[in-house]
């Protein structure tokens, strides 16, 4: 079986859950829930995937 | 209960009344608070005409929420998530009316038509050269209906799908209730080569080994695990438990 982690909502837990193992995830952090044009908009583009945004200092 | 809920005899007893009908619905051996005022259980009588209205007229509209690998960030799998658009209320999510079309058997019709309209869905997807699965909330009436798989099928080749292009979501709570008719279901549908994903797992007070014996590919570890993560030990602890659990099934 796969695990899917839910409700992921900081990238400090997708990374926790990355490091665990845990293979897939969903929540906010990563795609709200969207309307259909939405999402065949964003699946369309190569860009479809998470990317976790880099973070500037300063 | 006296005096959160109301102060008079008559209201206290009425809504003990809601409550009860509540539990009962929920299966035996269940307990239930009254859980809103008079306001909220007004809306709950005017629910079900709504619903069939709502039905008639196809007031129901998919939303998708993607699945990622979390390595690589690439989309793996899109769930389709119901929404009844209600004109003076909005978008009204699933948790507000599905217990209600439950119990009136509109869960039934509403449930064969969101298999046409996630099936249409993934046909637009395959036209754009999109090749990612859909999956589906099912609930257990769909599992007692004779006619479930039969739809599944039906939506799968109006559409020119394959069955691997569609997922079953059934959330752990809906498979314990009725496993001896669920676990068949789940069989017959990986039979025909649709992926079974079990829903909010950690919430359903499961027999482990039952849950385990069943033909499912996918498990959705329940939000509430993630509580407190990362940080809170006990709460990391749980959550690497959940993961543990579901990966040596595997």
């Amino acid at each position: 079986m796969t695990a899917v982690a839910e409700g992921i909502e900081t990238e400090e837990q997708r990374r926790f859950l990355l490091e665990h193992g845990c293979p897939l995830g969903q929540g906010y952090h990563l795609a709200a829930p969207m309307p259909a044009e939405e999402v065949r908009e964003r699946l369309s583009r190569d860009s479809a995937r998470y990317l976790p945004r880099v973070r500037r200092r300063g | 209960m006296f005096p959160r809920d109301a102060r008079e005899v008559d209201s206290l007893l009425r809504h003990a009344d809601t409550a009860m009908s509540e539990a009962k619905q929920g299966g035996r051996g269940r307990f239930s608070m009254y859980a809103g005022g008079t306001q909220e259980a007004l809306q709950r009588l005017t629910l079900p005409s709504g619903l069939r209205e709502a039905l008639e007229q196809r007031d129901f509209v998919l939303h998708f929420q993607p699945i990622f690998s979390l390595a690589g960030g690439e989309v793996f799998a899109v769930e389709a998530l119901l929404r009844w658009r209600d004109a003076r209320r909005g978008l009204i999510p699933p948790l507000q009316f599905v217990s209600v079309a439950e119990y009136t058997g509109l869960i039934e019709p509403i449930g064969e038509w969101v298999i046409d309209a996630a099936c249409a869905e993934v046909r637009a997807w395959r036209d754009r050269g999109i090749a990612v699965p859909v999956t589906i909330n099912a609930s257990l009436r769909q599992f007692q209906s004779a006619g479930f798989a039969a739809a599944l099928r039906a939506g799968l080749s109006t559409y020119g799908l394959e069955p691997g292009d569609l997922a079953i979501e059934i959330t752990e709570s809906t498979a314990m209730r009725d496993p001896v008719c669920v676990e068949p279901v789940m069989a017959e549908l990986r039979e025909i080569g649709l992926r079974v994903a079990i829903d909010d797992f950690g919430t359903g007070y499961s027999s482990l080994g039952r849950l385990r014996e069943m033909p499912v590919e996918l498990v959705k570890i329940d939000r509430s695990f993630l509580r407190g993560v990362p940080g809170d030990p006990v709460g990391e602890q749980m959550a690497l438990a959940a993961l543990t659990l579901v990966q040596t099934w595997a």
